[in-house]
């Protein structure tokens, strides 16, 4: 660790040189200010055969199958700013260190809404945002993450910086590399520049909660909403087994159009309690930040719901113990606040019921003893391989397992 | 071709899955890139995956150009054999293999026609949102080929946005299933990186496709003006404000003309310069405050009259003369050159107006029917490829068209992909990196480049081994 930070330091200064703890590891950090700084250390990285990994601000550092070991990490957290908002054309283009807050901020400033909204905006880069793939609690409504990329800036591991895509919302023309790298977790390239399609941002904003006693009331009161004209942002029921649940639905749109789906609401589902503006937004963002802290990710099919959720209850069942859950049965995912001992047997079973899942928060082994890929078929996992070597034909980034590293 | 080749891959197919017949393989030449021609050495037509990984796993030992094919409707080239070698065609892949309506997901085999599925998923209150204008006739497999858009892209996003999963072979005749519906995928996201791919990185097989529900309310708007200039300011208008429309649709002059002189005569008002045709879908509600916000927009620059379809036989009639605008235009020249190419939203009039003027310059006519919600501009040159002069004129256009919409910060293609007509255009738009990076991932699905050769990746920055023929010198035409 000593050689790295004095090499890194004499390349780009003692004060652009920090310590960041990766998979239980401490990994010197070396900070990116510029593109030309990204490719000075991944040239250096190449002059001495060492492994890097880029990061952001690390918010989701420990979600997922833990990395292979980086020799440094390479952070775009300084390299920030919006380099085109096209207000008009419903585009924005920004550089990866740029957090979500600050550009969901500009966007709103010109009549546009950023999505995904991700749990700790503040911090969370769109970079990292984009190379977790992970989609925000206002899925539901948008859709996922990488349906909004149209386009990115990457520098690849022999430094070479290419683009894919662009910054139009229509654009079919070469292969859509970017659909490749978001999600890709550090192990194809580091995005440099992303450019995201805005939407709408909507006049108003209202939360309305209500509680149940038990989850399947909850979730037949959710149903009922999705099945209506109701178009939210966000329905989800949360609670844990035998207890009272929450059903939260977020709204957003025009004013005269909420009235009219608010209505809908209380017919669906009787009397709840109402939050506006900032106050809805408060309760939306508390149920997406805690649920960000969930240790176990799940989705599956709609129709797989109900069987996934039986596996967890077996295990709660099991271990006498109802964790927390989120359940969002419009996007049919759950969260599972799980404590660490149970983590395999929730990734066994709900795999079992075919959801995808994906482990946070928790210790390197635990994360490491499950291969969310177990299940793919050889050729598929070859195939990913090859793609990893086509564009890393040296292993520059030390990349999750679970993309086809190995 | 080796006889012992057409023999190989009878065994496989039977009689019916291989043409070797002359005439009937010259029907599989081109596909809507009218003037640039090959026959292809021999058709295959496999009825599903399992032939298909045995054709090509046999075929692997040949070393011959691998060329896909669905309806050919495309208009790029994309089918086209440039470099012979055998076509394989999806036309025996026609099953709708599953609607599951709870899910919300169809699985289709490849050569399923567009219009179809939506067909066979209506009973269930669902729809497949990708709407070509081709639909009638162009294939799921071919849309997953060319990331196929539509009018209704406009709202729903193009077919990238409604694969969620998909079965395709390898050149060496290996089945990668990725078939279960996935919005998030479990590793890399091949997927992703297939659709668009123009059949270079392999034969797509089966898909799996995301169903919509039916809107509960539809309104279709035709706005009529009497200039193209203000049409498209109206539309640059409708954007900034963000009205929630699904598609908006641009028809000029030349093309109400040729509709309106077909069978699919509309009823576009003959006298108007430019109609805007609009929809709007979802709860009466939003559709009644959409609606409220569309109109003083459409009147502000200078719509003369606003109509409203009165009911679905209408709506379906205003719509087929926009889909069958293609067709209609066969009555202007015999042949017809569809330029496609996307710009900033902010620009439309303007980059209508110079795509017109270079056409103008050179002595063509131009018919414009465009995504114009999308930006995604469809000059269409009418011409005659007999007239070698003519010819180089239009080719000579759409190189400038393409040049001036890039400038502008467009891009070549909106929908119809790169194929041989754009090939040299990406050379424009990337640098020799960013076509690196795309032929390194190219390669590890195709080593030896075999599939579909001469499309898409400039030779230059693959190394083609097979020459490709430019759209300008065609072999034999």
């Amino acid at each position: 660790m000593g050689e790295t930070r004095d090499v890194l330091e004499s390349e780009i200064g003692a004060r652009a040189v920090g310590t960041a703890v990766i998979d239980e590891r401490e990994v010197p950090v070396a900070f990116a200010n510029s593109e030309a700084d990204v490719v000075r250390l991944l040239t250096l990285a190449a002059s001495r055969n060492w492994r890097v990994t880029p990061i952001g601000s690390g918010t989701k550092i420990d979600r997922g199958v833990p990395r292979e070991k980086p020799r440094f990490a390479i952070s775009l957290r300084g390299y920030s700013g919006v380099t085109a908002y096209e207000r008009g054309d419903g585009t924005l283009t920004a550089r990866a260190g740029s957090t979500m807050a600050a550009l969901a901020q500009v966007a709103r400033s010109g009549g546009n809404h950023l999505t995904p909204d991700v749990a700790r905006a503040a911090h969370a880069t769109l970079g990292g945002t984009i190379a977790s793939g992970i989609s925000g609690i206002d899925r539901l409504r948008y859709g996922p993450l990488r349906n909004h990329v149209l386009g990115l800036r990457v520098a690849l591991g022999d430094g070479s910086v290419v683009k894919s895509g662009g910054k139009l919302v229509k654009n079919v023309t070469g292969f859509d590399l970017h659909r490749l790298y978001t999600g890709s977790r550090g192990s194809l390239c580091v995005i440099l520049e992303a450019s995201l399609r805005l939407f709408n941002l909507p006049e108003r904003e209202i939360a309305l909660q209500t509680v149940f006693f038990g989850r399947a009331a909850a979730l037949a009161s959710a149903r009922v909403v999705l099945a209506s004209q109701v178009k939210p942002t966000c329905v989800a029921i949360t609670g844990a087994l035998d207890s009272a649940w929450t059903l939260s639905i977020a709204l957003a749109g025009r004013a005269d159009v909420l009235v009219w789906e608010e209505g809908l609401v209380r017919d669906a589902i009787g009397t709840f309690d109402r939050f506006e503006g900032e106050l809805a937004r408060a309760k939306i963002e508390e149920l997406r930040d805690r649920e960000a802290e969930a240790s176990v990710h799940a989705a599956c099919l709609p129709g797989g719901l109900e069987s996934a959720l039986a596996r967890v209850d077996e295990i709660s069942a099991h271990d006498d113990h109802a964790p927390h859950m989120f359940i969002h049965p419009g996007i049919a995912s759950l969260a599972v606040e799980a404590t660490e001992p149970t983590l395999p047997a929730h990734a066994a079973a709900l795999t079992a019921a075919r959801a995808r899942v994906e482990l946070a928060h928790a210790s390197v082994s635990t994360r490491g003893a499950f291969d969310p890929l177990a299940g793919v078929a050889p050729p598929v996992r070859r195939l990913m391989t090859d793609v990893t070597r086509a564009l890393d034909p040296v292993r520059r980034f030390a990349g999750p397992r679970a993309m086809g590293a190995v | 071709m080796e006889p012992k080749i057409a023999d190989g891959l009878r065994a496989i197919v039977g009689d019916r899955g291989l043409t070797t017949n002359a005439t009937r393989r010259a029907t599989y030449e081109s596909d809507g890139l009218a003037h640039v021609r090959q026959v292809p050495d021999l058709v295959l037509m496999p009825r599903d995956t399992r032939e298909t990984a045995a054709a090509l796993r046999f075929l692997k030992e040949w070393n011959v150009p691998i060329v896909p094919r669905g309806a050919g409707t495309g208009l790029s080239g994309g089918a086209t054999p440039v470099a012979g070698g055998v076509l394989i065609s999806t036309a025996r892949m026609r099953d709708v293999i599953e609607v599951d309506s709870v899910n919300r997901f169809a699985r289709v085999q490849a050569g399923v026609v567009n219009v179809d599925l939506t067909h066979a998923c209506a009973d269930h209150g669902l729809f497949y949102a990708p709407d070509p204008s081709s639909q009638k006739a162009c294939t799921i497999g071919g849309n997953v080929a060319e990331n196929s858009g539509g009018p209704h892209c406009f709202k729903y996003g193009s077919t990238t946005q409604h694969v969620l999963g998909l079965v395709f072979v390898t050149i060496d005749g290996e089945i990668i299933d990725l078939a279960e519906p996935c919005v998030d995928p479990l590793g890399l996201d091949l997927v992703g990186v297939f659709v668009g791919s123009e059949g270079l990185l392999g034969i797509a097989t089966e898909v799996t496709v995301r169903l919509l529900p039916v809107p509960p309310v539809v309104e279709t708007l035709l706005a009529i003006f009497d200039d193209l200039d203000s049409a498209c300011d109206s539309v640059t208008d409708m954007i900034a404000a963000r009205l929630e429309m699904s598609a908006i649709e641009i028809l000029d002059k030349h093309t109400i003309d040729a509709i309106e002189a077909s069978v699919l005569a509309a009823g576009y008002p003959q006298n108007a310069q430019a109609v805007l045709l609009l929809e709007c879908e979802g709860s009466d509600v939003e559709v009644a405050a959409a609606l409220r916000d569309i109109e003083p927009i459409l009147a502000r620059h200078g719509a003369y009259d606003i109509r409203r379809a009165r009911a679905a036989d209408e709506r379906a009639r205003l719509w087929a003369g926009r889909k069958g605008a293609y067709g209609a235009m066969g009555r202007i020249a015999p042949d017809l050159y569809v330029t496609d190419a996307v710009v900033p939203r902010t620009r439309l009039r303007e980059l209508v107006r110079a795509t017109t003027d270079i056409c103008e310059k050179r002595g063509l006519k131009v018919a414009n029917v465009f995504h114009a919600g999308d930006g995604n501009l469809h000059p269409n040159i009418c011409y005659d490829r007999r007239d070698k002069d003519e010819l180089a004129r239009v080719l000579d256009a759409g190189d400038e068209i393409m040049r001036v919409c890039l400038a502008a910060g467009g891009s070549l293609t909106g929908e119809h992909g790169v194929g041989l007509e754009k090939i040299e255009g990406m050379e424009w738009l990337f640098s020799h990196d960013d076509l690196a990076a795309m032929c390194r991932v190219r390669e590890a699905f195709d080593p030896k480049r075999r599939m579909n050769p001469g499309k898409l990746l400039p030779m230059r920055a693959c190394m083609e081994t097979r020459s490709a023929v430019r759209p300008n010198e065609p072999r034999n035409g």
